[in-house]
């Protein structure tokens, strides 16, 4: 399907609404859920969060005006509750088709299980907050934070990059986020058309450094030398040692050594 | 009683060591049970048509000696008292969170009256936050995991007395 012919059918960003400021575009969609019934596709954008979430207990920052900071509420009822990591690798496929859409000839990674990397910084970041009734996937909120046009960020971010870095040129806010839109709908589309299989190799084929021998943490600090060769079914990654032996990994109980 | 009134009643009653309160008045009756109750004791407390503040409840026990009982005997009874209690589960295997950050009240504690679709806990699984919502209305009489810890596909998380 090509990106330019899928228009008509646009689904994520049809209906939009432009926050100045908010706590986090995360909380805000969830709030909408919890109250009214969205339309699916409806997108939160804001151009200052003071609560930016990432993981539990984490924050995400973003200076004001500078980034792309929004929400997508997706009702993804048509995935099993258990596959949701497809949902995980069709965003996180999304975000990194806009970056590499705007940073061409630059290596565009997927770091497991859903940042961006540019070389071995990172530049977007995907907070995914799901609402499960038993089996189905009732609501989804997909929060992405892409760093554009900030240049300085704190001490503690570790390894941060931004398209104004790599470019040394400001981009326009407003005119990025159709494309994030269209490349999120494609990737939905995607996954909703039960291409599974095509979104995990793709995925496999994006993964930062896969496929080649790298220095590992795993959760005792202990240090340990594998190749990815892969991810299991409910999304954990799958190591190969010098011994030929491979290892499970959910997250937090790896880390890759940057 | 309004539903304030409930709440805040059973927020007094697990407060306490009693293991049930059973109020009753004219069209109007409520039994709360705390995770203490094993099937046996029950105290009734029969207030006058009063203001809620002047309800006679059982002063709390300084430091109160838990009842020593053999580990068979407590076992069974244990086992008795899960009966006609519904189950929430884990739809997905993950880290169970009772709240949806460390400094947040959780989601839901022993006491608390939950309605389907409430959410309950958060399940995650390889960075991506689920809110599970409860399938069942009722009271939560146990919770069944530790905070931050692992959970597998289908293990129970709550108890609930529907009742």
């Amino acid at each position: 399907m090509a990106i330019d012919r899928i228009d008509k059918s646009l689904l994520i960003g049809n209906n939009h609404i432009r926050l100045k400021n908010v706590n986090s575009t995360n909380k805000y969609a969830l709030d909408m859920i919890a109250k009214s019934k969205p339309i699916e596709g409806t997108v939160i954008s804001a151009s200052f969060q003071y609560e930016g979430r990432g993981q539990i207990g984490r924050f995400w920052e973003s200076e004001a005006e500078k980034n792309i900071t929004c929400s997508t509420i997706l009702e993804p009822s048509f995935l099993e509750s258990g596959d949701q990591f497809y949902l995980n690798m069709a965003v996180s496929l999304a975000v990194h088709d806009f970056v590499d859409h705007f940073l061409k000839d630059e290596n565009v990674k997927i770091k497991w299980p859903n940042d961006i990397y540019v070389d071995d910084k990172k530049i977007a970041g995907i907070l995914v907050q799901n609402s499960l009734v038993g089996k189905t996937i009732s609501s989804s909120v997909i929060g992405t934070g892409i760093n554009i046009n900030q240049v300085n960020f704190s001490k503690h971010i570790r390894n941060p990059t931004s398209f104004a870095m790599i470019r040394d040129e400001v981009f326009d806010l407003d005119g990025l986020l159709p494309w994030l839109f269209r490349f999120l709908t494609k990737r939905y589309l995607q996954l909703k058309n039960k291409q599974l299989e095509v979104i995990k190799s793709e995925y496999l084929d994006l993964l930062y450094r896969v496929g080649t021998w790298n220095l590992f943490h795993d959760e005792h600090g202990l240090s340990l030398e594998g190749k990815i060769i892969g991810v299991d079914e409910i999304g954990r990654l799958i190591v190969e040692d010098r011994d030929g032996i491979c290892g499970v990994y959910g997250f937090r109980e790896i880390r890759y050594v940057v | 009683m309004n539903y304030k009134e409930i709440t805040d009643l059973i927020k007094l009653v697990n407060k306490t060591n009693l293991s049930e309160v059973k109020l009753k008045d004219k069209d109007f009756e409520i039994s709360i049970r705390t995770s203490n109750f094993q099937g046996k004791s029950t105290q009734v407390v029969q207030p006058n048509p009063a203001p809620m503040m002047q309800m006679p409840v059982a002063p709390t026990p300084a430091a109160p000696a838990a009842p020593v009982q053999d580990a068979p005997a407590k076992k069974e009874s244990e086992a008795k008292s899960t009966e006609g209690l519904l189950e929430v589960k884990s739809p997905i295997v993950g880290t169970f969170y009772r709240s949806s950050s460390p400094d947040k009240p959780a989601y839901a504690k022993v006491g608390d009256t939950i309605e389907k679709g409430d959410t309950v806990c958060i399940v995650e699984a390889m960075k991506l936050f689920n809110e599970i919502e409860s399938e069942v209305s009722g009271t939560i009489v146990k919770v069944m995991i530790e905070d931050a810890a692992p959970v597998e596909y289908d293990q129970v998380l709550f108890l609930v007395d529907p009742s």
